[in-house]
């Protein structure tokens, strides 16, 4: 389970995420939880707390069981991110990239191999597994970046905007990977585009202005007036509404 | 930690910025060698030891470190992979020091590559070894003093020009401050000063413990600033 309790973010004097609270439940197939808001509403920020990029100002994470702050190594073993950018080095190789992750997660040296290949599998990079990084196309890097996210087999897997600036067959694809990581790990995943959140969550959180203004399953939304609705209702604005 | 290190070590050497400077080094101390070695005069046989060279090598390390540490930390946060390494379980004191053993190699295998020079002085005279050997220590100790005030420059900055910029700044300072506060406590100092007593042969400890000192703070302040809350 991850467990963020009253997390608040503050910059300077802006708050950027205020008061959150929820948990992820890892369950006997693991949630897909949405994470939606408007650009700036603090997506990002509040994503980054969860894997320790960034300390939060007051509030505590908790993964699988081990507090971020006090237990980082342990904390961080059981989770896998995907940064809005995926994090890579351009004069890698598609391989070596997976081989240095698995390194700085001090994986059996045995296994890695193995999970190198499952994970180029998974993610449908094993032709391109001897190019370099800086020569692939950026489709083929998003899915890099998801190799590394769940190449140590995390049961809780993080994926900022996983199909930010892709194209539509390469949107159709990361779904795709997404659904079948379903089952594997509990997921949380961000979003502003509403379809694909109702595609592949099964639950929905909306953040706005910092803080959680929504959290229900789908069931629950499909039962109600649908996610569109909810959305704008909740993402309005007093001040200036239309 | 040893992926890290890995990692550093072979983004650095498939990097040009690395072959260029690693061939200017071992290219002006070559040539300042070979002088070295033709400069005879009636009066004067050239001395054989290292003494010389040593003090150019430092001159040319004072130019060069800069390029070797300007992309550790700077090129990590404008590609966005300090988030990688800052969420992975590497602790920072982990990440602090695969950065350096990462450079401190590539400073060992620049230095290795100039064994050419004392080979040469064995061949053609009868120089004393613990000189030699104690120049050679000495010369890494400075260098890689310089190496963690680099490091320490880039991870203050995203951008490496802004990092070299940096650490030339705060290593030339340190050798000037030498110059300018001489027979007060500029001995103290100066990084080349310091070198002295090695290239005489005599290892004295608080010459050593100098650098040391130096890559000590760095190397310290490079974890508190990466460690700060972000």
């Amino acid at each position: 389970m991850i467990e963020a309790s009253s997390l608040t973010k503050r910059y300077g004097s802006q708050l950027a995420v205020q008061n959150l609270s929820f948990k992820i439940h890892l369950g006997e197939v693991g949630e897909v939880v949405g994470l939606l808001g408007l650009n700036g509403a603090g997506k990002t920020t509040t994503m980054r707390m969860l894997t320790g990029y960034l300390t939060p100002t007051s509030g505590q994470v908790r993964v699988a069981g081990f507090d971020l702050k006090k237990n980082p190594y342990e904390a961080k073993k059981n989770l896998g991110y995907l940064p809005e950018n995926p994090p890579l080095y351009p004069e890698l190789t598609v391989e070596e990239t997976l081989s240095f992750v698995a390194g700085i997660h001090s994986l059996p040296k045995n296994k890695i191999p193995e999970l190198i290949d499952k994970a180029l599998i998974k993610t449908g990079l094993t032709e391109v597994r001897k190019r370099l990084v800086g020569n692939i196309s950026k489709g083929y890097r998003q899915r890099l970046g998801i190799a590394q996210a769940i190449l140590h087999e995390p049961p809780f897997l993080i994926l900022d905007e996983p199909t930010v600036g892709l194209d539509p067959k390469q949107i159709i694809e990361i779904r795709q990977l997404i659904q079948n990581l379903k089952g594997e790990s509990a997921i949380l995943l961000s979003s502003h585009i509403l379809q694909e959140v109702s595609l592949l969550a099964d639950r929905v959180m909306i953040i706005h202005h910092g803080k959680l203004v929504y959290d229900q399953s789908r069931s629950e939304i499909e039962k109600s007036k649908g996610l569109e609705e909810i959305f704008f209702q909740m993402t309005q604005d007093p001040s200036c509404s239309l | 930690m040893f992926a890290l290190i890995k990692k550093e070590i072979l983004s650095h050497m498939v990097s040009p910025v690395f072959s260029v400077t690693a061939a200017l080094f071992l290219f002006l101390t070559g040539f300042a060698f070979t002088a070295s070695l033709t400069q005879i005069s009636t009066r004067q046989l050239p001395e054989a030891s290292l003494r010389g060279i040593i003090y150019f090598m430092a001159v040319i390390l004072l130019f060069i470190s800069p390029f070797l540490t300007m992309k550790t930390f700077a090129e990590e946060k404008k590609l966005g992979t300090l988030e990688l390494l800052l969420t992975s379980p590497l602790s920072n004191l982990q990440i602090v020091l695969g950065k350096y053993l990462g450079v401190l190699f590539l400073l060992t295998a620049i230095l290795i590559l100039t064994i050419e020079f004392p080979l040469f002085i064995f061949m053609a005279g009868h120089p004393d070894k613990a000189p030699m050997a104690l120049s050679y220590l000495g010369i890494f100790l400075l260098g890689a003093s310089f190496l963690s005030l680099g490091l320490l420059a880039s991870v203050l900055t995203q951008s490496q020009m802004i990092a070299a910029l940096l650490s030339f700044v705060s290593t030339i300072t340190l050798w000037f401050l030498g110059e300018v506060g001489r027979g007060l406590i500029g001995e103290k100092i100066s990084p080349i000063q310091h070198l002295q007593s090695f290239t005489l042969g005599i290892l004295d400890v608080s010459d050593a413990v100098y650098y040391l000192v130096i890559i000590f703070i760095s190397l310290f302040l490079t974890f508190r600033i990466l460690e700060r809350k972000r």
